[in-house]
């Protein structure tokens, strides 16, 4: 306790020795005086937010959902937060799901993941989903091998391009936005009708600057066409097997399409789906389908 | 029928500058006759559905990008133009997912090399553009082709080779070009060498990490995730997916390498990776190329522009594109007129006003119809457009109601004591003050007066009686004169 241990030295001090030194660091004997007769406390710290980060010793995942669905465990509404979820439960690594928002990554983008500390006075920097791979080969129990196959970037690019762009088509731009995407990403965020008029219009904007990016103009029609095609290209190479690429466990690629597809079968997504046009094309799929339901039953026993 | 297949014109020795249009063309030149169709160098964009090149023109109907054209190209009652028949349902698949991933995965390391990279674009894209366009599109067209391109290539942090200097000198990395975009000052190391920097600059691992070499690193990382998976494929194989003929894939590949390995670029990463580590995809390009146009042929914008001056019947136009040395069936591009030059010009002036723009562009979303009617429109928690507009518009008339009233008033000030009203001359304020003081001064005199006449009435006189006499004479002349100027 040295901070118990300082006023008593200066005490003794000035009894002592004052009188013989006096240099420019000896404080002068009134003020001394005045503070020696106030009580040196030490107040105990003060309690955390409430939204702190309680389990440290716990890895914690940050994604989208809604608070009880976080402590659930279902599935993120997110498909970027639902591949990784999923990835992470292959790797059969333990963690617990909070339910964030973009402002509080790191990153910019959720989710990310605050690694388990045992030292709760060492701070661990947060993993980004770019790094989330690498993270669970080293920390996951189970090594998720990833198949060494030619085609997998190019499949993987079906899924990134030609799904998500009917994707963010499908969820921002069409009577989809006021049923699925309002509830989940526009309502949660204030009740000032003002911020959520706002944000609608930012969301509406960004998803279209996205489409505008590859193209012009933005068609629906091209628009679902290609993922229609997309998704009879994944159904024709998953065939009969059992995890795509022919691989024994469920890996990356196969989080990559549950991430849409069961988040498109998911009827009650939201207030349900408005415009079922992108839906119906994956129900019409039943090889897809029927992934979605092994990894569904196998990792979310919950719902 | 004669098919019309719009592109931009040719540039690099390639039949395009585009990599769809030369895709689309390399795609028409295996799959339909040569009688059938004409490839014309067009400049207007606003027929096409796709507002872009490659568009085909079959009679009235008009179909824009490569895979559209192919798609109905197959479909094509005069004979199915297709190159994929023979191909079994996981080939299919695989067409289409290295299609997709050529797309993707090739567009953005074109941007970077033609426009993000000003050396490059400045040295050789630009005045490739030049030498095709008529010159008033010179300022659009291209410009908005390099702002797409940065626009699809921002998010790879690789803007620092968006410099108006060269690469030896100063690349700035992410950090640098994130600094810049926010408008701070840059003091990167490049710019200004400080002998201070000893530490992390140094050694072999401090020469690494010095932005040039970031950037470069990055770059070849980017080329060999598209160059690696497509060479792999190839494998030892003539075509992309075997057999003895090209496909679709390979007219799409060819496209999309070609204008890697072709242009004279000054930077030039993206044909060392190519030489270097893939030889094989350099001779399947080069093969490809051959295939297309012939040996050594050099496809220039001056040789197809020549054919303007040629008469206008097949015959003539055969003779003269031998003549010119023209593999592919050029026909001359239209001639565009005065008028429809100066309505370009005007409509591009105009246009390039912030507010204007935005209204002469129209929504770019084209809705599908059919499948919106079947929806049931859903209740939204939020305002409905209607009372948001309401509200915006009683806002709005009633600030221009009280601007308006402030401005009229401004204009032809009312002759009252109104809010609105100027103080003349000050001075005249201050004694109009010293009035109303002195006159509850009166007030109280004049009380004083009564009582003291009261008090005389009463027969009893008194000193203070005759002061305030003395007072009020002076105090009134002081008043009166107040009121007076007041």
């Amino acid at each position: 306790m040295p901070s118990e241990d300082h006023p008593h030295d200066e005490k003794s001090q000035p009894t002592t020795r004052s009188p013989l030194k006096s240099s420019i660091f000896t404080v002068p004997a009134p003020i001394k005086r005045l503070f020696d007769r106030f009580p040196l406390t030490t107040y105990p710290a003060n309690e955390l937010p409430a939204r702190s980060p309680r389990k440290r010793d716990q890895n914690v995942l940050y994604i989208f959902a809604t608070p009880l669905e976080a402590i659930q465990g279902s599935p993120s509404y997110n498909p970027s937060c639902l591949k990784w979820q999923t990835y992470l439960k292959f790797s059969d690594v333990d963690f617990l799901l909070v339910a964030s928002n973009n402002h509080a990554s790191p990153s910019g983008a959720l989710p990310f993941l605050l690694p388990s500390t045992h030292d709760a006075g060492k701070s661990v920097s947060p993993i980004p989903s770019a790094k989330l791979q690498k993270w669970a080969l080293e920390k996951g129990s189970r090594k998720v091998e990833e198949p060494d196959d030619m085609r997998y970037e190019a499949y993987l690019s079906l899924l990134d391009h030609r799904i998500r762009r009917a994707w963010l088509y499908t969820l921002y731009l069409t009577p989809n936005f006021t049923s699925i995407a309002e509830p989940l990403y526009v309502l949660p965020i204030s009740t000032n009708a003002m911020v959520r008029l706002t944000t609608t219009y930012e969301l509406r904007k960004a998803a279209e600057t996205e489409l505008l990016k590859h193209a012009a103009v933005i068609d629906a029609q091209t628009l679902y066409k290609e993922a229609e095609e997309a998704l009879g290209a994944l159904e024709t190479m998953l065939s009969d097997k059992k995890w795509f690429f022919g691989a024994k466990e469920p890996g990356l690629f196969d989080a990559s399409v549950f991430a849409y597809t069961h988040l498109l079968l998911d009827a009650y997504l939201g207030n349900g789906w408005a415009e079922p046009r992108l839906r119906n094309s994956v129900l019409a799929h039943k090889k897809l389908v029927a992934h979605r339901d092994r990894i569904l039953a196998g990792y979310f026993p919950s719902v | 029928m004669v098919f019309e297949l719009h592109v931009w014109g040719p540039a690099f020795g390639l039949p395009s500058i585009d990599a769809e249009c030369n895709a689309a063309i390399a795609f028409l030149n295996l799959a339909v006759a040569r009688s059938q169709w004409v490839l014309i160098v067009a400049h207007d964009t606003s027929p096409s559905p796709t507002h872009n090149f490659p568009a085909l023109r079959d009679g009235s109907t008009c179909i824009g990008g490569f895979n559209q054209i192919v798609q109905y190209l197959s479909q094509h009652p005069s004979g199915p133009h297709n190159l994929d028949s023979n191909l079994t349902s996981n080939q299919k698949a695989d067409t289409l997912a290295f299609s997709t991933f050529i797309e993707t995965t090739g567009r953005p390391l074109l941007d970077l090399s033609l426009y993000t990279s000003s050396q490059n674009y400045s040295t050789t894209t630009a005045p490739a553009y030049t030498a095709l366009l008529p010159w008033n599109l010179n300022y659009t067209i291209p410009p908005r082709h390099r702002d797409a391109a940065r626009a699809r290539t921002a998010h790879l942090g690789l803007s620092g080779l968006d410099v108006d200097s060269d690469l030896g000198t100063s690349l700035g990395g992410e950090f640098e070009a994130a600094k810049k975009a926010s408008g701070l000052p840059s003091d990167s190391h490049a710019n200004r060498p400080s002998i201070l920097n000893l530490g992390r600059q140094t050694g072999l691992q401090g020469l690494l990490s010095s932005p040039v070499y970031a950037a470069r690193f990055k770059l070849d990382a980017l080329a060999n995730e598209f160059l690696t998976p497509l060479s792999d494929l190839l494998g030892r194989k003539q075509y992309l997916l075997g057999g003895d003929a090209p496909s679709t894939l390979d007219s799409l590949a060819f496209g999309y390498l070609a204008l890697m390995l072709y242009p004279p670029v000054p930077q030039t990463w993206l044909k060392e990776a190519i030489e270097a580590r893939y030889l094989r995809l350099e001779k399947y390009i080069r093969r490809m190329r051959t295939a297309l146009l012939g040996n050594d042929e050099d496809v220039s914008p001056s040789k197809v522009f020549a054919l303007a001056s040629w008469p206008r019947y097949d015959a003539a136009l055969e003779h003269a594109r031998q003549g010119l040395g023209l593999a592919l069936p050029w026909a001359p591009p239209r001639t565009t007129s005065l008028a429809a030059t100066a309505f370009t010009v005007a409509r591009d002036i105009v246009g390039s006003f912030p507010a204007v723009s935005t209204l002469i562009r129209g929504d770019p979303v084209r809705r599908d119809r059919q499948s919106e009617d079947i929806a049931t429109i859903p209740t939204s928690a939020l305002p409905s457009p209607f009372i948001v507009n309401t509200f915006f518009a009683f806002s709005g008339a009633l600030l221009s109601a009280i601007a308006g009233m402030a401005v009229h008033h401004a204009r032809s000030p009312r002759q009252g004591d109104l809010v609105f009203e100027l103080p003349r001359r000050r001075p005249q304020q201050t004694f109009a003050q010293a009035g109303d003081f002195l006159g509850v001064l009166t007030d109280q005199i004049r009380a004083e007066r009564d009582w003291n006449e009261r008090w005389q009435r009463e027969g009893s006189g008194g000193d203070g009686g005759l002061g305030a006499e003395e007072a009020m004479g002076v105090v009134d002349e002081v008043v009166v004169e107040g009121v007076g100027e007041r």
